[in-house]
């Protein structure tokens, strides 16, 4: 029964080509004709055999229409977006840089200093200011940053921090982060030390993205961040 | 020298001098984009700039170089484009001629054939694509986060264009690169 199943799956999706419910490039013929050969050892029955060749004639069709679509469109020099897809998905990245330098025409454009603009940048460069990281001058002394002399106050932060963290994790870092600048750093700050202590691990999820996770990653690197204080 | 050949030599060499300005315009790269905008060169040259850019890219012929214009999405005739057109329009110098050997240096070939998959891609979809959709493409063939980071690469280069999720061909695509022809040479290329 199993086998008439499968067999009747094939001549539908055939059906629906031919019928013209469906795109005659969408199926993978080549997958289903190996299909029908797995098939075929386990035919008992005489009904069997003509949806076989029921499926088998289906496909050849099938074929013949794609034939015909493509000679169709190439007489007419018609570019099927599909067909363009497909065919960039089969050829290799060399071979498609090598198609793309052929048709790369760059821009010219240059860059240079005048007069005027040093003048500019002399001036800026007289009327800068040092800015002071703010947090870390009005909150800890450089003394309590140093890991082994972690003051009473730091340290209940980063419990809170940290019972803050056990509800929420896994947590994705960017999300963790989104707050005013003052305070990112502040929560970074925070974290390193938890991450020092080993009771928290910075890993990459599926999608790239960092996350804030209990586990260690198998993944080693850094994390640099740009935050306007 | 009669008073007719006098105003002749001095036209030309009005002309000249606006030429030189108008080149020299286009050169110097401000800000990210390189070229100028039509109305900058109204703003330095005078309303007759598109003619002064015609006798330009007949002198930069010589040299293997040619002026790109690239008109508004919104044109209502490219084949005639109006004085408001080509204020809008964004003007380029680019070689005349494919420079496929220099291109080591800004990208390897998988990230070449990768831009290649995208313009591709986008083309496909007229122009409009959303961003998950052309990641999924290039993921059939490579990583994830490498597909990410090149995408990212190529926003910033101009390549392409993310606006809320939704990726479309950037400025120095449409600059830079002949989409008809890659097109062609697409559909016409046999695999070895």
């Amino acid at each position: 029964m199993k086998t008439l199943e499968e067999i009747e799956k094939i001549i539908q999706i055939t059906k629906d080509v031919l019928e013209r419910r469906k795109n005659p490039f969408e199926i993978d013929v080549k997958s289903l004709i190996e299909k029908i050969k797995e098939i075929f050892p386990k035919i008992k029955n005489l009904e069997e055999y003509l949806k076989d060749s029921e499926a088998i004639y289906n496909l050849s069709q099938v074929i013949d229409m794609q034939s015909n679509e493509l000679y169709y469109k190439s007489s007419f020099l018609y570019f099927n977006p599909s067909l363009l897809i497909r065919k960039a998905q089969h050829l290799s990245f060399i071979e498609l840089g090598n198609i793309l330098a052929f048709c790369l025409y760059p821009i010219l454009s240059t860059n240079f200093i005048n007069t005027q603009s040093l003048i500019q940048a002399y001036e800026y460069w007289n009327n800068i200011k040092y800015k002071k990281i703010n947090f870390i001058n009005k909150e800890y002394k450089i003394e309590e940053i140093q890991t082994e002399k972690v003051s009473k106050k730091i340290e209940d932060k980063i419990k809170s921090l940290e019972n803050y963290l056990n509800k929420l994790v896994p947590i994705r870092l960017s999300d963790f982060i989104k707050d005013e600048p003052k305070n990112v750093a502040e929560k970074l700050f925070l974290l390193s030390f938890l991450i020092i202590q080993g009771k928290f691990y910075i890993g990459l999820n599926e999608e790239g993205e960092f996350i804030i996770q209990k586990e260690p990653s198998d993944i080693k690197g850094s994390l640099v961040f740009n935050v306007k204080i | 020298m009669k008073k007719k050949d006098k105003i002749t030599e001095k036209r030309k060499s009005t002309l000249f001098n606006k030429m030189k300005k108008a080149l020299l315009l286009i050169l110097i790269q401000n800000k990210y984009i390189p070229g100028v905008k039509g109305w900058e060169l109204k703003k330095h040259i005078g309303s007759k700039y598109p003619y002064i850019l015609k006798l330009l890219d007949k002198e930069l012929e010589d040299y293997g170089l040619k002026l790109k214009i690239v008109f508004d999405e919104n044109i209502k005739d490219v084949n005639n484009p109006s004085l408001s057109d080509y204020d809008r329009a964004h003007i380029y110098i680019i070689s005349s001629e494919p420079v496929y050997y220099n291109l080591k240096g800004q990208f390897n070939i998988e990230e070449l054939g990768c831009l290649a998959a995208c313009i591709i891609f986008l083309i496909s979809k007229s122009n409009n694509a959303n961003l998950q959709e052309l990641i999924d493409y290039l993921s059939s063939k490579i990583p994830k986060i490498k597909v990410k980071g090149f995408v990212e690469k190529f926003k910033r280069k101009g390549y392409l264009k993310i606006q809320n999720n939704i990726v479309s061909l950037g400025w120095r695509t449409k600059a830079e690169i002949d989409l008809d022809s890659l097109i062609k040479l697409l559909a016409i290329y046999v695999s070895k």
